[in-house]
């Protein structure tokens, strides 16, 4: 599903002071795996995952998702790719304040080329059903706890049916019960079939994992 | 992105920020309702000077003879040979030839005037014309010479009508009158009769005038009536009845005007130009003040643009974040740029429509207050603007386009939006 092949990332690449927090990372992720990528802060794990999710595009290597090469990819063609085939889950949950649950889960289908289809609103209705919000489609982000917001989160992400779900820290704002929901959320969603790729230092998400890796000096282990 | 889904969008934008939304649409609508304001005040007092002061016609050159005659061999008399020449001139799809009547006129009135009763007597000016100059204005009759003890039909001048109405009527307890009301109305004229100056031998010919229309090329202080009524008149009294006061040349389109009349100077003619010179200077006068006024307008224009520049670059670095989670989700730069965009041109378009409409009340209320506060006089509009339908889409274009201009760099800002920086977490 996921094949990276001698990531470099170096930032302010040719400045004094430019860092390389990745040097030569290959990855490969089977369909279905549910990957946990740990390592100290400032590792790279975010960077990693950025990059697989085509956010950030400023590296060296090859990086291929579900047989298409993203690698040099136009930003129409990345915007395309992050709208259909992967869903980012944040640690600071990145809900768009001012929008209801269900909006912030509609949230893509604004971005489609035919825009919001018919639908659109029971498909958010869904995804929020499935993290068990499906009480609270009109509140706002501030009017959620944060398990709840990293909830509507989680159905922003799963609302386009996504091949792939990156998780960025995604319990790390949560307190153990919340988190404990949120892993098993996680776990039900990969046995469901779901690729899912977590970037973490929960021991419970690590748990969770078919496979742990550790990032550490710029490398993969 | 569909228009919709972009709709959707900026509505959500703007509706986070309204006060900072409605301080744009302020600055906008400020810059605007000045540009209509003072282009629609332009337009209004431009035609006011144009059709009613000095209702000068673009297509028309009025031939007059010169001031020193050539003596007997009659070079510069305006005689039928002379017209002649004049009609052949390229460029003149016609020439209107004008006979003054050349005794002095009075007119003693004494009955009932539009069921007041009014008894007065005054000199009269007469001019004929061709019926064709005037005819688009006769309401009555063809405007053809009667003969002999019938009436004689008369076109009245618009700018005398306005003066009776708004001055003589109000001073002297008459009814204010119409066009249409004066139709079918008949005075008494005796020709080669004056109150004030020596009349020429002859006898004194009584005729009763009716008028049939009133008309901007009515002779201002005086009656218009057909060619051949002058020249009969003349006749009667012993007056030159062969070479004529004026003859006016239609242009076969105003722009061959100057042509014409530099023709007409070479045949040792004068051309009667003081009051379309009048007219020119003032229009310009108020033209170049109309601009300078505009001008200022657009000034107050690139302020707000600087306005919403400020306003939207701090919008942008605001929602940074926001926009970081809308590339995540599969926002382009493109959509972006066009998210930003597009809530410029909602402002913009919102401070234009609000702008025009403040310009168009403020334009009501001025022309009221005037109305109330100043005495009527004559060529007192009935409003000093004029909004065209154009200048509705001006103010909005403007609007449009100081909006877009000051939304260009926070809209490219935004686009070019790092989102992996944008997002960064507290993740390593």
């Amino acid at each position: 599903m996921i094949s990276v092949k001698g990531l470099v990332r170096t930032f302010d690449e040719g400045r004094p002071g430019a860092v390389t927090v990745l040097q030569g990372v290959d990855l490969e992720v089977q369909k279905g795996e549910f990957v946990a990528i740990v390592g100290r802060s400032g590792s790279g794990k975010s960077t990693l995952l950025q990059v697989l999710g085509g956010l950030d595009t400023a590296y060296q290597g090859e990086v291929t998702v579900d047989g298409a090469t993203i690698t040099g990819s136009s930003d129409a063609a990345l915007s395309r790719y992050r709208n259909e085939v992967v869903g980012f889950v944040f640690q600071s949950f990145h809900l768009v304040p001012g929008l209801t649950s269900a909006q912030n889960v509609a949230l893509p289908a604004l971005f489609r080329p035919g825009g919001a289809a018919a639908g659109t609103v029971a498909r958010a209705t869904e995804a929020l059903a499935r993290v068990g919000l499906e009480e609270k489609l009109s509140r706002l982000p501030g009017q959620l706890s944060g398990g709840e917001r990293q909830r509507v989160a989680i159905a922003r992400a799963l609302f386009s049916q996504p091949k792939v779900l990156l998780c960025d820290e995604p319990t790390g704002n949560l307190d153990a019960i919340t988190a404990e929901e949120i892993v098993a959320l996680f776990t039900g969603l990969n046995r469901a079939g779901l690729t899912i790729v977590a970037v973490t230092h929960e021991d419970r998400l690590r748990a969770a994992a078919s496979r742990v890796l550790s990032l550490s000096k710029g490398k993969l282990s | 992105m569909t228009l919709h889904a972009l709709a959707t969008l900026v509505r959500l934008s703007l509706s986070r920020d309204r006060k900072g939304a409605a301080s744009s649409v302020f600055g906008v609508s400020v810059g605007v309702f000045a540009l209509v304001f003072f282009v629609s005040l332009g337009l209004g007092v431009g035609a006011l000077v144009r059709e009613r002061i000095f209702p000068v016609d673009a297509n028309l050159v009025e031939v007059v003879p010169p001031q020193l005659s050539l003596g007997p061999l009659g070079a510069g008399k305006l005689d039928d040979a002379m017209v002649l020449r004049l009609s052949a001139i390229p460029g003149v799809a016609h020439a209107f030839r004008k006979m003054s009547v050349r005794v002095p006129a009075v007119s003693i009135y004494d009955g009932d005037f539009f069921g007041r009763r009014l008894r007065m007597g005054v000199e009269v000016l007469a001019v004929g014309v061709e019926k064709e100059l005037v005819e688009q204005d006769v309401q009555m009759g063809d405007f053809s010479d009667p003969g002999p003890g019938k009436p004689v039909p008369a076109v009245l001048s618009t700018r005398l009508l306005d003066v009776y109405n708004t001055s003589f009527a109000r001073a002297r307890g008459l009814p204010q009158l119409s066009p249409s009301m004066l139709v079918g109305f008949s005075f008494p004229v005796e020709f080669n009769r004056s109150f004030v100056a020596a009349t020429p031998p002859g006898p004194v010919s009584a005729e009763k005038a009716q008028v049939v229309g009133v008309s901007s090329r009515g002779l201002l202080a005086g009656l218009t009536v057909p060619l051949e009524t002058a020249r009969r008149l003349n006749q009667a009294c012993g007056a030159d009845a062969q070479t004529y006061s004026a003859v006016a040349l239609l242009a076969k389109d105003p722009s061959r005007v100057p042509e014409l009349v530099s023709a007409v100077r070479l045949m040792g003619l004068r051309v009667d130009d003081a009051e379309r010179s009048l007219a020119e200077n003032i229009g310009a006068a108020v033209a170049m003040t109309t601009s300078a006024f505009a001008l200022l307008s657009v000034l107050i224009c690139v302020v707000s643009a600087f306005n919403i520049f400020h306003a939207l670059s701090a919008s942008v670095r605001a929602r940074e974040r926001d926009l970081g989670v809308m590339r995540a989700v599969g926002a382009s730069r493109r959509n972006i740029f066009s998210l930003v965009f597009a809530e410029a041109a909602l402002l913009g378009l919102l401070g234009g429509a609000l702008g025009t409409l403040l310009a168009r009340l403020a334009a009501f209320a001025v022309d009221r207050a005037v109305i109330a506060a100043l005495p009527d006089f004559p060529f007192l509009p009935e409003s000093f603007f004029r909004a065209p339908w154009w200048l509705a889409l001006l103010g909005l274009a403007v609007g449009l386009a100081a909006s877009l201009a000051g939304a260009w760099l926070p809209a490219r800002r935004a686009s070019g939006v790092d989102p992996a920086r944008a997002l960064a977490g507290q993740g390593g």
